[in-house]
């Protein structure tokens, strides 16, 4: 128990390890299990947490002044017992603001050293925070609900659609329409409470420009299913959702806020939705939020939708086989997910066959899984990149408070020949330690609250972005690890000290395993330093090599706009085409409007469809599906596509005989006729045999990374989803005059976009550009601090060698001889830490893999940039300190020793 | 004999004994004892429901040294083990303050018996 004997002789008060530290460990002894490796690991840990637990209290007890005096005169030692406790602990605390007052004062005295550790520690404490924060407040937001373990989001499954390639992801998310929720609500005992709910659009006017917002639709037991009161009035009342809903409306809390400027008397005013007056009943509280997760729900959709309205108002949604609505329940106490789901299943799939339709029940944890499950890759990437902040920080820190004692050996020294006890110099040094440590943090605090702020500016439009706030918890652990550090190297040189005791001669100011310490934690930083560079410089390969890739068409000066024409206002197809066709001629009248089109699914811009054909002659490709676009007259004048064999369409082929022909991209002419011209050739599609007359050049619809997808285009004179407009010069000059265009025409309707093709093409890379951006980011601050690590080595070895170098030069010394000699330490780290970081980053890399566009991941460029950048850092960082004592005059050297 | 009036002070300076050093001055009433069988003796006698954890003991230890109530021993192997133990031994001023302890308990046992009979009967 040697090492036993050594942890107990250091923690313990002198005294009572000289009275009692023998007995102590002879009595653990006499307790040590002689049986049971369980039980000896056991008694093993006990051990050293009681020891611990021990020398704190013993040292209390010695404050106190309870073992202080020992006399056995008992009005004196009452006495002195109740002063010494008071004299004790006021002279501890005196003593401590010594500590402190004197720790500023020597921080002060060194501006460069304290300047360097504080940025150290807030850069790293203050950007891990961030990111941190950013990160997980993106992905992990708290859920305001009432034990949202026991809430359990109830689907149906379609089995027939495991097997369908398109609808396979799908097949136990389907919404349940009406009459499903409602025989599952009638028959189920396992739930406290269940409720539906779903989501719809509606356009609301009354309030500024028409516009369309998301509308919740909620059946009346909601609310009391998730345990959430509303801020102000009330939730829906059974008789008002379902069959016989009225019109009423719940709003949440920002629509309240922004929208109706935080009226007090809200309640019983109404606002309008596709024209119909809705009563507003109730405003949500402000963190009310329900993710979706059926119905092909998006995970990154907030869930907050501006305003609720009970389900049963909007038309067709109680009918059967309109899949709308999630079911939630609240489960009762002690029922299993697995006795809820047989329940649920038999009364959900009814008298339909078990092959046809089932249940899916879906926890806490799923719910969880279905947002990250997409994420969680950049996600551990961010996370473990903020972690290697917060460790070069740390090491950073150590570095630089070694290279400090060994500079302060020769005060330390004095201090001690001048009576200082040494656990009093141990504790000075501890308590400049902390002290950096809290300004540090302090600094590291602005900087994590900016730079949060700053994240969430650059970060692809994700929901509840905007109640990113910075962790506290996160700030608290990266400071405790930046003290921490500070304590631990700050004690580190002084275990040699106090070893020593008294004996001042033999106090060396600096063991060979300090140094060693310090190059290989800076062999470290640039290793991470390397590793982070390498990561940030593919990802930004990457990013250029999707922007230089070729959509198809050209997107420059092109505007997509996309105006709803209501089907609520515009009952009659043919009124509705007519307005469409009015309000094309409007924007086509704008001057610096070149040419307009339209169509179903513009590129980038998240709509079209896919479906299923059939080719002429060609059965055994079986139905493949394909992508389908309804465009207008002049579409591919507008975007520029080429047409690769064929002829474009005709006036004709959109008004006389609509959807007759079709055109079909590059890529499907080649894969259902290899090697044929398919002009002429027909294509079977939603009933109807359509006779493809030309073949035009591809497009990418979804990304920039997207492949080639087949794409026909079918041609039409009705209203179409967007317009798509080409115009003479930057579309944004436009949009003025295009909003005044619509207007003009239908001052009722909405316009739901009015944005540059180009930019719902950089959209499309948000999330590339956010890991981008952050990685680039991380891999600067790593920079700076590599940089500070090497200064502080090659400083430490300057300022111990200052004499030996002034002899040298004085003996004649080149100051370049000089120079290269004291480089020689921090290049062997640098170079060190370069070759691990490789090893290192090859690896990491290789996790990136799936993020990379075009650029392998041992991309040689990339590779041999960073290592270039590291050694002219490397060099810069450690040659400032070198050449300035290289430059000094030898006799000033010598003198001043 | 009458006692000295500064050793009075001391014992009613020192009483109530927390209930620890209370335990540990009890069990060296009836003689010496090493580290080890005080803690032995202390959890027999408690039917283990008191565990001394072994750095408090000496924290008790040296409590009641610092008093003067304890006082160390010869140091000497006891029986269970060939390896010497220190002992520690009660001093002449620890009896006492273990003796007015339990005198100043019974009395406060006996008042809330009378107490209790006489809530009773009301």
């Amino acid at each position: 128990m040697t090492w036993f004997h050594r942890i107990v002789g250091w923690l313990l008060p002198r005294r009572f390890r000289y009275r009692h530290g023998r007995d102590l460990v002879e009595l653990y002894e006499d307790m040590y299990p002689t049986s049971g490796r369980l039980g000896r690991v056991r008694f093993g840990v006990r051990v050293v947490g009681e020891t611990l637990i021990t020398c704190i209290l013993a040292r209390l007890d010695r404050v106190r002044g309870w073992s202080r005096g020992g006399n056995h005169n008992a009005t004196e030692r009452s006495g002195a017992a109740k002063h010494s406790s008071v004299l004790g602990g006021g002279t501890a605390i005196l003593s401590l603001w010594q500590d402190v007052h004197f720790g500023f004062r020597t921080l002060r005295k060194r501006p460069l050293f304290t300047a360097v550790a504080v940025v150290t520690l807030g850069l790293g404490i203050g950007g891990a925070t961030a990111i941190f924060s950013v990160v997980e407040g993106m992905f992990f937001p708290p859920l305001p609900y009432e034990r949202p373990r026991e809430l359990v989001t109830v689907l149906e499954s379609f089995p027939q659609w495991r097997t369908n390639t398109l609808l396979a992801s799908e097949w136990d998310r389907v919404c349940l329409d009406f009459p499903d929720y409602e025989r599952w609500r009638a028959g189920q005992s396992f739930f406290q409470d269940v409720a539906a709910f779903g989501s719809t659009s509606m356009t609301l006017s009354g309030l500024g420009e028409p516009e369309l917002i998301q509308i919740g639709t909620a059946s009346s037991s909601l609310l009391h299913v998730l345990g959430v009161r509303p801020s102000l009035g009330r939730g829906f009342m059974p008789d008002e959702s379902g069959r016989n809903a009225v019109r009423v409306a719940i709003i949440s809390h920002t629509f309240w806020q922004e929208r109706l400027g935080e009226d007090p008397d809200v309640l019983g005013k109404a606002i309008t939705l596709d024209g119909q007056a809705f009563q507003i009943v109730g405003v949500l509280p402000r963190s009310f939020r329900i993710r979706r997760l059926g119905c092909g729900a998006d995970p990154a959709d907030p869930g907050t939708p501006p305003v609720w309205i009970p389900v049963g108002i909007v038309a067709n949604s109680l009918r059967t086989d309109y899949h709308l609505y999630d079911g939630i329940g609240r489960l009762k106490a002690g029922v299993t997910l697995d006795q809820a789901l047989t329940q649920t299943e038999s009364l959900i799939r009814g008298d339909r066959d078990s092959s046809q339709r089932g249940a899916s029940l879906m926890s806490e944890d799923d719910r969880r899984e279905f947002a990250i499950g997409p994420y969680r890759t950049p996600l551990l990437l961010l996370m473990g990149a903020s972690l290697i902040l917060l460790v070069l920080a740390c090491g950073n820190v150590a570095t630089l408070l070694l290279a400090e004692i060994a500079v302060r050996h020769r005060e330390m020294m004095t201090r001690a020949a001048l009576g200082a006890k040494p656990f009093r110099l141990v504790r000075q040094l501890l308590t400049e330690s902390v002290l950096l440590g809290i300004v540090g943090s302090a600094a590291a605090i602005l900087l994590a609250v900016a730079g949060t702020r700053a994240l969430t500016d650059v970060a692809p439009p994700f929901p509840w972005l905007q109640q990113v706030r910075v962790n506290g918890m996160v700030l608290i652990f990266a400071s405790a690890a930046g003290v921490l550090s500070g304590l631990v190297f700050g004690l580190a040189p002084s275990i040699g000290l106090r070893r020593l005791g008294t004996a001042i001669s033999t106090i060396r100011a600096e063991h060979k395993w300090q140094r060693r310490l310090q190059s290989s934690v800076v062999s470290m930083e640039i290793a991470l330093t390397v590793m982070l560079l390498v990561s940030g410089g593919l990802l930004a390969r990457s990013l250029v090599g999707l922007f230089s890739v070729d959509p198809g068409f050209r997107h420059e000066n092109l505007a997509e706009v996309r105006v709803l024409l209501s089907q609520y206002r515009f009952v009659d197809p043919d009124a509705r085409s007519s307005v469409f066709q009015e309000i094309r001629d409007a924007i086509a009248a704008v001057p610096g409007v070149l040419r307009v089109s339209g169509t179903s699914g513009l590129p980038f811009s998240g709509s079209g469809w896919l479906s299923t054909v059939r080719i002429e002659g060609k059965e055994t490709l079986g139905e493949p599906w394909v992508h389908g676009r309804e465009v207008l007259p002049g579409f591919f004048d507008v975007m520029e596509l080429p047409m690769v064999s064929g002829r474009t369409f005709v006036d004709a082929d959109h008004w006389v005989e609509p959807r007759a022909n079709v055109i079909v991209s590059e890529t499907m002419a080649q894969r259902f006729w290899p090697g044929e011209d398919p002009v002429g050739a027909r294509v079977r599609y939603s009933g109807q045999w359509l006779t493809v007359t030309g073949v035009v050049g591809d497009v990418r619809h979804e990304r920039l990374d997207s492949e080639f997808q087949p794409t026909m285009y079918i041609p039409v004179s009705t209203a179409t989803a967007s317009l798509v407009v080409r115009t003479a010069v930057e579309p944004q000059h436009l949009f003025p005059q295009l909003r005044q265009a619509v207007s003009s025409v239908d001052p009722g309707a909405p316009i739901l976009r009015l944005t540059p093709v180009s930019s719902l093409m950089t959209e499309t890379t948000a999330h590339e550009r956010f890991r981008t951006v952050i990685l680039l980011t991380f891999a600067s601050i790593a920079v700076v601090l590599g940089a500070a690590g090497v200064f502080g080595v090659t400083a430490r070895s300057v300022a111990r060698r200052t004499k030996e170098i002034g002899i040298r030069m004085a003996l004649g010394a080149k100051s370049a001889e000089v120079t290269r000699n004291l480089l020689g330490r921090s290049i062997r780290a640098c170079i060190l830490g370069i070759a691990f970081g490789l090893v290192g980053a090859f690896t990491a890399s290789k996790l990136l893999s799936p993020f990379l566009f075009e650029v392998s991941h041992w991309d040689p460029p990339t590779y041999s940039a960073v290592v270039l950048l590291t050694v002219g850092v490397c060099w810069l960082a450690s040659y400032v300190p070198a050449r300035r004592i290289a430059g000094v005059n030898p006799v000033d050297v010598l003198r001043a020793e | 004999m009458s006692t000295p009036p500064d050793v009075q002070t001391v014992i009613e300076a020192s009483l109530p004994l927390n209930s620890m050093d209370f335990l540990v001055l009890a069990v060296l009433t009836d003689g010496e004892r090493h580290g080890y069988g005080i803690v032995k003796d202390i959890t027999a006698r408690t039917d283990g429901r008191v565990k001394v954890r072994p750095g408090n003991l000496y924290r008790v230890i040296d409590r009641l040294m610092d008093r003067g109530f304890v006082e160390v021993k010869a140091r000497r192997a006891p029986e269970s083990s060939s390896e010497p133990r220190q002992h520690y031994g009660i001093t002449s001023l620890g009896h006492k303050v273990a003796a007015a302890h339990v005198a100043l308990f019974s009395d406060v046992v006996a008042a809330s018996g009378k107490l209790r009979h006489a809530s009773r009967l009301a």
